[in-house]
């Protein structure tokens, strides 16, 4: 039996009935990381000392009851732990190790993780093809021609080659739906300040949100369990007392609305993709869901305002790291990074105002209506790793900018979102669908998800790799 | 302000890069990327910019997640 591929429950379960298998467990996992994981060019950081002495500790605990009790992952190199290199995939900020251990990794280290490492991001998270000069570029584990997405790129390719069962990443405009879709995966983008953010290299601290990347519904509901409560150094932050997303996870979607925008979401959309997102709105009405057309009102200038203010934010941040090390940067990324500098404050501040403006009115007219809303991820097939390089190929640049084009807008409102792996399409290389729904309603988009999950079974099939000498069989 | 103070402050920002070496040619790109985006943005309207706007934000949401946590869990 193959030691990769095993999800959040089974690698637990493993651990409970044998504690003295867990540095076992997660040697292998380390193996897999340093095998594997380096040839898909998905490890920045490998904290093999660490992570080995972890196991040690959690073989002789006496409580086991812990969500993640003695599971390994790795997650996104934007993530800090104190004394741990987190370099963001900069070559700016190579050398750098953290002084601070963030919000999201404590929550999982609560829960009873095993910290491995960290994985190849996207330049301070600022693009969605997965391109890193520096850092890498991971190839999708389905087609290695083609892009993992970005800017959780190392994280999506690490789950989507089952070395990990889930990874944690973050999305400003939709940094863990875009990998996660390409890469087959299951990505949970939350409202918000459902998920604390302190500790983690920030974007755009408007818009910045923290979530999993996993293979399946319910290992992400488990990761995001383990992840809420009240960060105190994150004032976004907010603390739901009881949420529990497992509870209504198997209740199926009988009585559940879910609606087809008719506006905006579907523009300039391949139509194969379209066609795809149709079928899975039927299959949910099919399930038992009432399905219906609804409008998204005030939505149309979403995705400029999430660029607009990730541009200035982004740009402010990193300025000083600009000025003094700008020969540093990824062209690309240094490119992005001057454009706030020209952007006139009142513009900011009216993208920041009109922001519950636009939400109150989704709310009230669209989530009145329906539980969710079903859209496309990437309004694309995947382009390969040649065709989205802009370094390479200046006239992808449209391209590229229209990744974003049904995630940004999510970012905008702070609303939830879950992708969600649907098939394949004639590239052999994975479709989604995204769930987006209102505030904190979470649990009801991942028991959606997770309905559709059953019918679809994306995940009967793996990636054909090539396996590293250290993936043995056990 | 007069004219030359104002060229001054506009070009502020420009003059820091540049100083810095960053190529003409790259933050001309990055002013018309910001012109363009500032651009597709008005068409949001919102004219009247209030203070409470900023906060109102903030505050829907932590109204609605204190409302949540009442609830029966979704």
């Amino acid at each position: 039996m193959m030691n990769r591929f095993k999800g959040i429950e089974e690698l637990r379960a493993a651990n409970i009935a044998d504690p003295a298998a867990i540095p076992q467990a997660v040697h292998r996992t380390l193996s897999n990381l340093d095998g594997l994981g380096r040839q898909l060019k998905a490890v920045a950081f490998l904290a093999r000392k660490e992570a080995l002495a972890r196991a040690e500790e959690l073989r002789h605990q006496a409580d086991r009851s812990s969500l993640l009790f003695g599971v390994p992952l790795a997650l996104k190199d934007l993530f800090m732990r104190t004394g741990w290199p987190c370099e963001g995939g900069s070559k700016a900020l190579r050398g750098y190790r953290a002084s601070r251990t963030a919000f999201a990794v404590r929550q999982l280290d609560r829960a009873g993780f095993i910290d491995c490492g960290r994985l190849t991001t996207v330049e301070l998270a600022l693009g969605t093809t997965g391109h890193n000069g520096y850092a890498g570029t991971p190839p999708n584990p389905w087609n290695p021609e083609y892009i993992s997405g970005g800017s959780s790129s190392g994280s999506g390719a690490a789950v989507a080659s089952g070395i990990i069962a889930a990874s944690l990443g973050t999305d400003t405009g939709g940094s863990i739906r875009l990998p996660a879709a390409a890469c087959g995966l299951v990505g949970i983008k939350p409202t918000h300040g459902l998920v604390g953010r302190s500790g983690v290299i920030a974007l755009s601290p408007t818009l910045d949100t923290v979530g999993p990347l996993t293979r399946s519904v319910r290992d992400g509901a488990v990761v995001l369990q383990a992840l809420t409560g009240l960060d105190k150094n994150d004032s976004s932050s907010v603390s739901l007392g009881k949420s529990d997303f497992l509870q209504t996870l198997e209740d199926g979607i009988k009585g559940l609305k879910i609606g087809l925008p008719k506006n905006y979401f579907f523009e300039n959309t391949e139509r194969s993709v379209a066609e795809g997102v149709n079928e899975i709105f039927h299959l949910a009405g099919r399930l038992g869901a009432t399905c219906q057309d609804v409008t998204v009102p005030g939505i149309e200038t979403a995705n400029a305002m999430t660029m607009l203010i990730t541009a200035v934010e982004s740009g402010a941040l990193h300025e000083s790291t600009v000025l003094e090390r700008h020969g540093d940067f990824e062209e690309q990324t240094l490119s992005r990074l001057l454009v706030g500098a020209f952007i006139p404050a009142r513009d900011y501040h009216n993208a920041l105002c009109n922001r519950a403006a636009t939400a109150r009115t989704v709310l009230e007219e669209t989530f009145q209506q329906v539980d969710a809303v079903i859209t496309p991820v990437w309004p694309y097939p995947l382009p390969t790793i040649a065709a989205s390089d802009l370094g390479s190929n200046p006239e992808a640049a449209q391209m590229v900018l229209q990744s974003g084009h049904n995630t940004r807008p999510v970012n905008y409102l702070g609303f939830p979102a879950v992708t969600l792996p649907t098939g394949f399409d004639t590239n052999s290389n994975p479709t989604s669908v995204q769930l987006i729904g209102a505030p904190y309603t979470e649990g009801k988009l991942l028991r959606i998800a997770r309905a559709l999950e059953q019918e679809l079974d994306f995940w009967s099939a793996t990636p054909k790799l090539s396996v590293a000498p250290a993936d043995s069989p056990t | 302000m007069d004219n030359n103070t104002k060229e001054e402050f506009l070009n502020q920002g420009y003059s820091r890069y540049r100083e810095s070496g960053i190529s003409t040619e790259m933050l001309t790109r990055a002013a018309e990327t910001a012109a363009k985006l500032c651009e597709q943005s008005k068409k949001a309207g919102g004219s009247t910019v209030l203070p409470c706007h900023f906060a109102d934000y903030q505050r829907l949401f932590l109204d609605l997640a204190a409302r949540m946590s009442h609830d029966e869990p979704v």
